[in-house]
């Protein structure tokens, strides 16, 4: 079907364009001509639309509001992408966890600030004196969307849930330290039986309707964090009876705690979300229904959105630059303040050439990144040499910028110290998209010009990549992370501990090991920070395997008349603006 | 005619098969899995849970087998990256996308045969040469920029159509990709009518039926037209077989929620179930397709006998 | 549809009767040369051929290098330095224009090599290699017919570029001009490319062998060998020349669609396809992005179309006047 192959044996008709002359020919390719000439002129068009709004028609009624101050009621229409999965205790993508938000909730959330909150629960958790038991009280009288009570037994369930070895959560690695989880997860080929006790060890048991106890095997700063995290949403276990059976694949089948509840649902077309009424938080959603119109081409959503078909969509950030020239546009392009991802040139350390730190460097130190960001990226990241988040632990992006920043006679001395030959064999696997070519073009120029070296660059698509990544087959790749909860361990604990499960760079360093050890079971805030630090300090320093390149940034496209998403917009937003407090978006009468 | 088509029937069981199975090993020897188009690499704990949930775990052999038991109940397994049935995705998304393939057929059929008749009529005069130009820039254009113009000109620039979605029976979420995808079929069914026309205007019973005073347009509509569909006819089958199974740059050039952009999407998330499902389902309409042609080729052509 | 692959067999080459031997090719030239369009597709496609070629071998005609990154100078219109103007990362797209076309070419001519290898291949070992091998190929042509062609080629493009294979591995170009990415494409898309023209080489030596002077040559003891290179496989020609023809430009386009969806060939090298849907991508910065290679593609198909219109009518006996 791809080829648009001509069937030949079916064009056995002669005729054709016999008696055509010279003329014809002219006339045609002129007329293609003036084709060229129309798409010009509509591509430089102005092509603002002022239609009515399709996609927001406020139905609220009574008062007036004051500006500023959220009022009840409406509708809107806003570009997501299909979820891969509804079930929160499964899943791993920020689409899906994006929509889920929208219709659970959990005990705790984080706030504007990262700050935890409750949300299901009365008050932060009681931890006990030795941080191994976690004492959590819910608040009376909560109920499902459909009226059923939700109760402490929901909340244990959702823990069964996320260990349970059938459903084989993606995250549940994130709460292998609560007792017997790890070793419940693991037990996929034992018997039921031997399944059974082990879910009966599981440390986290329901003291009454309305409390519940954690118990941990380590004392853990971040432990707490998790509760506030997807896969420790409760579980309606009055629809999903056992935590390891099948979460419904329809989600109207569900029931829900967050300020929405599904409708309707279309497979891959749309999900209408309207307002539920038992939501437990500080106060119900403003919103009547909103419907996620699944888009997963960015440039066809802004189409959707300049024709007021869409009151919010993510931007495409390959026409950055036009979208912020455009005098409309421009005014509703926003982006959070904070980003909670960082891209960096991911290097094999521990196999030949890149196992040389002077070439490691000689490659960051030959990158520029500004201009990188400036020319491919539109402009539109942070360029960065720290790999956590500064503000995270209180650093400049830039404060690694003297040692393995942009310096090209740095560079060449690094890579002459490294001893390496101008002809070293070096290729970049990159994906197949246009920015990651853009960028593998614009490093093998760069590289190129400062060091000498042909560096060979190798498309793939993203499962092949994944694959070479998790094997170690790779030399160079762009990749990087995205945090998971607001807190430098996210960003080191298993990514560089030598082995750790997410370090597929070869990283491997003793003194790092040891400071990770000990700053993830460090409870003194302070005294964690630095440690942190310095655990920054040595990845930066020795590149182990990673050169920090930019902090993305995401942009959105938001309607003036919607308000709170934009407001909303932080690290935490999963998709789209503030999506993750979604009961604070309101239509602007 | 009956014993034919049940014996061309028959041979669809073997052909199903071969094309499973080579789509079965084949996609399995592609690198990465289905779990490895994630936002982020899996822990080898997780990795072996998935597998197992999902029976991947077992010998290559070993889940072709179970495949293939499960194909005999009709059952295709679920879809790893929609946590769906493979059929319940099929029978939402293919309705959808037979209505585009559909919509974009009725007009490359009418839009190009009208062209082909009219040029032909009028060889060599105006009429022709803007056929001649539509033909070709028609099909020298591939259709991802021609969604664009359209979009750019009609949408944003007039605001006579919605840029997403697809809604039978709403022209204006229906006309833009109908016209997308069906420009290039229209502009090739335009060439092969105008061409077929030709070689017919020519033959000796025209020129009987001219000679004899039959009018000008009853001689096209009667005579010429019938005669010309013939080869009009042979390619139809493949051009709908085309629309129907590579609608998928269309699908997703305006947000359409069928199973042409799913199995694209499936081959490069290798979701295994539906990559088997919609390849499945496109050989099928292929083979059915090739034996209406067939048929229909025989009962416009008596000269054929099955 | 068979009448007229019959039709082209024309009178028996090496038969008794040798007046017209070179009358089929000289004639078709005759009546190839009086098509004023066919001719001029022919010419400009000539010209085409002899510009991507210099370019690439006199810097002069290119004016800039087709990967110079000019970082002051990005997305810009046509002006004097670029006549085309730049991309989004300041190359010139003229120069990135006739790298592309040249692509391009390989790309469809390399394809409808492998193809008339496997098509002539499989085709006439079908029709020639008695009932078991014809069925057995003919069951596997109604396979990949049947088979998605998107699927084909992604499983195909996969599976080659997944190990350091000798020639169309990726990485170092193991034959001058011809990178093994760009040999992986040939082949992916030649995979789906060769049923149409089996089918075609089949049904045409199907219908030879029964002709007349098939049976007569058989009859004065002609060897199979020399009955299948000097009668069968010479008037098969004209409607496979014709196939070719039209399936250059297709596969040009597949490869467009291929870039489309994103499976191409590694940065800086683009294809035009590859321009067309970076200009896609880019069209609202920079229009000429798309304009560029989207003429571009336009007027090889054309070229190419008329180019290929012109040899059936010339190959085709029937319409000599």
């Amino acid at each position: 079907m791809l080829t648009l192959s001509v069937p030949v044996e079916g064009t056995n008709t002669q005729e054709e364009y016999r008696a055509v002359s010279r003329s014809k020919l002219m006339f045609v390719l002129g007329l293609l001509a003036v084709f060229a000439a129309l798409a010009i002129s509509v591509a430089c068009g102005d092509d603002d639309n002022s239609s009515t709004p399709a996609a927001g028609n406020t139905t609220a009624s009574g008062t007036t509001p004051v500006a500023g101050t959220p009022t009840k009621g409406g509708e809107i229409t806003v570009q997501h992408r299909p979820f891969r999965s509804f079930d929160p205790h499964f899943t791993a993508f920020g689409r899906d966890i994006s929509q889920q938000g929208m219709v659970f909730r959990g005990l705790y959330k984080l706030d504007k600030e990262d700050k935890m909150q409750p949300e299901l629960a009365v008050e932060l958790p009681k931890i006990s004196t030795d941080g191994k038991t976690y004492t959590i009280k819910m608040k009376p009288n909560l109920k499902w969307s459909d009226g059923a009570a939700l109760t402490a037994k929901d909340a244990v369930a959702a823990f069964q849930r996320t260990c349970n070895p059938v459903v084989a959560g993606q995250y549940s690695a994130n709460l292998f330290n609560i007792v017997g989880c790890e070793e419940y997860y693991t037990s996929a080929k034992k018997t039921p039986a031997e399944q059974d006790t082990l879910l009966k060890a599981l440390g986290v048991r329901q003291l009454d309707d309305t409390s519940l106890e954690i118990k941990v095997k380590e004392p853990q700063a971040t432990f707490a964090i998790q509760l506030a995290l997807w896969f420790s949403w409760p579980l309606p276990s009055h629809v999903v009876k056992a935590p390891g059976d099948a979460w419904p694949t329809d989600p109207t089948q569900l029931v829900f705690s967050g300020p929405f509840k599904v409708q309707s649902y279309k497979d891959k077309d749309n999900l209408v979300l309207v307002r539920n009424d038992n939501y437990a938080g500080p106060h119900l959603a403003y919103l009547d229904k909103i419907t996620l119109k699944y888009i997963e081409d960015l440039e066809t959503a802004n189409n959707a959105y300049r024709n007021s078909e869409l009151l919010m969509s993510r931007a495409n950030q390959a026409n950055l630059d036009v979208l912020r020239s455009d005098p409309k546009l421009g005014k509703e392009i926003t982006s959070a303040a904070k980003s909670p991802s960082v891209q960096g040139l991911t290097m094999l350390s521990n196999v030949k050439p890149l196992d040389n730190a002077k070439l490691r460097a000689a490659l960051s130190q030959a990158t520029d990144r500004v201009t990188l960001n400036k020319v491919v990226l539109k402009d539109a990241n942070i360029p960065t040499t720290t790999w956590i988040p500064g503000d995270l632990i209180g650093v400049k992006s830039d404060v690694f910028d003297k040692s393995i920043g942009y310096n090209p006679d740095a560079a060449k001395k690094s890579f002459a110290d490294s001893g390496v030959a101008k002809d070293v064999k070096l290729t970049l696997t990159i994906l197949d998209d246009a920015q990651n070519k853009d960028i593998a073009a614009f490093l093998k120029e760069q590289w190129n010009k400062t060091l000498g070296i042909d560096l060979q660059v190798e498309i793939v698509d993203s499962p092949t990549l994944q694959k070479k990544y998790e094997d170690e087959k790779y030399q160079i790749i762009i990749q990087g992370w995205t945090q998971d909860y607001p807190d430098a361990e996210n960003w080191v604990d298993g990514l560089f501990n030598t082995g750790g499960p997410n370090n597929h760079y070869g990283c491997s360093d003793s003194k790092l090991d040891d400071l990770l050890k000990k700053a993830k079971a460090n409870l003194n805030e302070e005294s964690r920070k630095a440690q942190y630090v310095d655990i920054n300090k040595l990845i930066a320093e020795n590149i182990c395997g990673m050169a920090p390149l930019y902090q993305q940034r995401i942009f959105y496209l938001v309607n003036p008349k919607l308000k709170g998403a934009a407001d909303f917009s932080t690290s935490q937003d999963r998709y789209l603006a503030g999506d993750w407090a979604v009961e604070e978006w309101y239509l602007a009468k | 005619m009956t014993g034919y088509i049940i014996r061309r029937l028959l041979t669809f069981i073997p052909l199903l098969w071969a094309v499973a199975t080579l789509t079965f090993f084949l996609m399995h020897a592609v690198p990465g899995g289905p779990f490895d188009a994630g936002d982020k690499a899996l822990s080898p704990t997780t990795r072996a849970a998935l597998n197992k949930k999902y029976g991947l775990d077992d010998s290559l052999p070993r889940q072709y087998f179970t495949f293939l038991g499960d194909l005999a109940h009709g059952d295709l397994g679920l879809s790893f990256q929609r946590a769906r049935p493979v059929t319940d995705v099929l029978k939402d998304g293919l309705p959808t996308t037979a209505q585009l393939g559909i919509c974009a057929f009725v007009f490359a059929l009418v839009f190009g045969l009208t062209l082909g008749v009219v040029s032909a009529v009028n060889q060599n005069g105006v009429i022709d040469y803007i056929s001649v130009l539509f033909a070709t820039a028609g099909a020298a254009v591939p259709n991802f920029v021609i969604a664009v113009f359209l979009v750019l000109v009609f949408s944003l620039k007039f605001g006579w159509f919605d840029v997403i979605g697809w809604e039978f029976g709403n022209p204006r979420k229906m006309v833009l990709p109908s016209v997308a995808l069906g420009l290039f079929p229209a502009a090739y069914i335009a060439r092969i009518t105008r061409a077929s026309m030709l070689e017919v205007l020519r033959q000796d019973y025209v020129r009987t039926a001219r000679a004899k005073g039959v009018t000008e347009f009853r001689l096209i509509l009667r005579h010429v037209v019938r005669n010309a569909l013939v080869p009009v006819l042979t390619v139809a089958g493949p051009i709908f077989a085309t629309l129907i199974t590579g609608s998928f740059v269309i699908e997703r050039a305006f947000a359409i929620p069928g199973v042409g952009d799913a199995f694209v999407n499936a081959v490069f998330v290798r979701d295994y179930g539906i990559i088997m499902g919609t390849t499945l389902l496109f050989a099928l309409i292929i083979a059915i397709l090739n034996l209406v042609v067939d048929v229909a080729y025989g009962v416009v052509d008596p000269r054929i006998r099955f | 549809m068979a009448t007229a692959e019959q039709a082209i067999v024309l009178e028996p080459r090496g038969f008794e009767f040798q007046t017209k031997q070179y009358g089929l090719w000289a004639q078709a030239f005759q009546r190839l040369r009086r098509n004023k369009l066919a001719v001029m597709a022919g010419s400009l496609l000539l010209a085409i051929i002899v510009m991507a070629t210099a370019t690439s071998l006199v810097p002069a005609l290119e004016g800039h290098a087709p990967h110079e990154q000019q970082f002051e100078d990005l997305q810009s219109s046509p002006s004097t330095t670029h006549p085309l103007g730049t991309d989004n990362l300041g190359r010139d797209l003229w120069a990135r224009m006739w790298e592309g076309t040249r692509i391009s070419l390989k790309i469809g001519l390399g394809t409808q090599l492998v193809v008339l290898i496997f098509g002539i291949g499989i085709g006439a070992g079908a029709a020639l290699g008695g009932k078991w091998t014809d069925n057995i190929l003919m069951r596997f042509t109604d396979l990949m017919y049947a088979f998605p062609d998107l699927l084909a080629i992604i499983i195909m493009k996969s599976i080659l570029s997944q190990r350091p294979w000798p020639i169309i591995g990726t990485g170092d170009p193991q034959l001058p001009g011809l990178p093994g990415a760009l040999i992986q494409v040939i082949l992916a898309i030649a995979f789906v490319s060769w049923v149409t023209l089996a089918r075609l080489v089949r049904g045409q030596m199907l219908s030879l062998r029964e002709t007349d002077y098939v049976l007569a040559a058989r009859s004065m003891g002609a060897s199979t060998r020399r009955i299948v290179f000097s009668h069968m496989l010479p008037n098969t020609l004209g409607p496979v020349i014709v196939a070719v023809s039209f399936g250059i430009p297709s596969a040009i386009f597949a490869e467009a669609v291929l870039g489309f969806i994103g499976f191409s060939l590694p940065p800086p090298t683009a294809s035009l396809g590859t321009l067309v849907s970076e200009g896609q991508r880019y069209y609202r910065a920079n229009e000429w992005m798309i304009i560029v290679p989207s003429a571009a593609i336009a007027v090889l198909m054309l070229c190419f179309t008329f180019l290929g219109d012109g040899l059936r009518d010339a190959l085709d006996p029937r319409t000599r006047r």
